[in-house]
């Protein structure tokens, strides 16, 4: 099962006060956003697109942050965004067919038996599920947030992410068995 | 395999591994990030600027309806849904890749040899707010579709168009009625690809080639 993340005591307390979003620390969190944006859009031009438009969006004035950390303010702006998208492209019905390529990449920790054909089959799956539980496996899972901060993000109860991401997580589960076994 | 270890084998694949970020991508949200965020204003000083936002306003609309507005890109597509009035150019013996016609600084590109679409004339028009537009037809089998280059300034871009960005090729796609629309810029100038396809990525890839550095965007 996932873990939650511990956050130290200067951590906690430095939420409590609150700051300002540093703009100059966001493209460091590009990586974690475009595999969200990736995992909740269909394409990867949709995903481009998404996290550029969050980007642009956040930073369109200064951005005060109390109790989240940045990625978790930036998954709450990225879903939001996706929300706005999403409503504005179904109101264009519109059909784009382009050949859909992407290069995957793993993180120096990655399980090394992991190949690209699993990892294309989980992101298919999470695309095959429900709208709150493909957001909540993105938080934790792809996002990396800890249930408290994917419970704020989501604006859902900690209870509510545990359920749903057991359930996120038994579906793609079942898809890797079935599909890169 | 448990619900345990399939649980955890789903969250470390994917918390380790993801799609990489492109790196066209990763470099337009650092010069985002570089721009500086607008500071926010005193609230005492709002009455004062909605004030001078309405005033400011009121002056730009009067000043737009007195000089007309530029052609918009729907406007600029809708000579590739005309007729021709003069002939197709012939392919430009030098430069295989491009025809003998230009416009604006735009040279047409051949599409024969690459891709089976034949240049079957061209026409010009006038459009709003002075410009000019030159558009060559080419076609495919019962398919036609005009390239237009519009003189003068890029146009604003359209709302409610989806990017791409296809060969280092930054472009607006939409659908108008049954037509496809595909604008981008060259030159500095304003292109618009428009026509009945099959499919849009048509159009994108049309649009997006390069001839190995032979067609200069």
């Amino acid at each position: 099962m996932g873990r939650v993340t511990r956050q130290t005591q200067s951590q906690r307390s430095s939420q409590r006060e609150g700051r300002l979003l540093q703009a100059e620390r966001l493209p460091d969190h590009a990586d974690r956003l475009f595999r969200a944006a990736y995992a909740l859009c269909d394409t990867s031009h949709d995903a481009e697109d998404l996290v550029q438009e969050t980007y642009a969006r956040v930073l369109r004035r200064p951005r005060f942050i109390r109790r989240d950390g940045d990625l978790a303010y930036l998954l709450r702006a990225l879903r939001n965004t996706w929300i706005a998208m999403r409503r504005a492209k179904a109101a264009r019905a519109q059909t784009v067919e382009l050949g859909e390529e992407v290069d995957w990449i793993a993180d120096p920790e990655a399980d090394p038996g992991a190949t690209a054909l699993e990892v294309s089959v989980a992101y298919a799956a999470m695309r095959e599920l429900s709208d709150p539980l493909r957001e909540t496996i993105v938080a934790v899972d792809v996002v990396g947030l800890s249930y408290r901060e994917a419970a704020r993000a989501l604006r859902i109860r900690e209870g509510t992410v545990m359920s749903r991401l057991f359930r996120a997580r038994e579906r793609v589960a079942a898809a890797l068995e079935g599909g890169a076994s | 395999m448990s619900a345990d270890t399939g649980h955890e084998r789903v969250h470390r694949l994917l918390s380790t591994t993801g799609p990489a970020t492109p790196l066209a991508l990763r470099e337009r949200l650092a010069a985002q990030a570089e721009r500086p965020v607008r500071r926010a204003r005193p609230r005492v000083a709002l009455a004062g600027a909605v004030a001078t936002i309405a005033v400011a306003a009121v002056l730009a609309l009067t000043l737009v309806a007195g000089l007309g507005n530029g052609p918009t890109i729907a406007e600029a597509a809708r000579p590739s849904a005309l007729a021709a009035t003069a002939p197709a150019p012939a392919q430009d013996a030098r430069r295989p890749a491009l025809l003998r016609a230009s416009f604006a600084g735009v040279s047409y590109p051949d599409w024969n040899q690459q891709f089976g679409w034949r240049t079957t004339g061209r026409r010009h028009d006038s459009l709003d707010g002075g410009r000019t537009a030159e558009t060559v037809f080419y076609q495919h089998t019962h398919h036609r579709i005009g390239y237009t280059v519009v003189s003068g300034k890029p146009l604003k871009r359209p709302g409610h168009a989806q990017r791409f960005v296809v060969n280092g090729l930054q472009m607006l796609a939409y659908k108008d009625g049954r037509r496809d629309v595909v604008t981008f810029e060259r030159n500095g100038r304003t292109c618009v690809l428009a026509g009945v396809v099959h499919r849009r990525s048509t159009l994108v890839k049309l649009a997006s080639w390069k001839a190995d550095g032979a067609i200069v965007f």
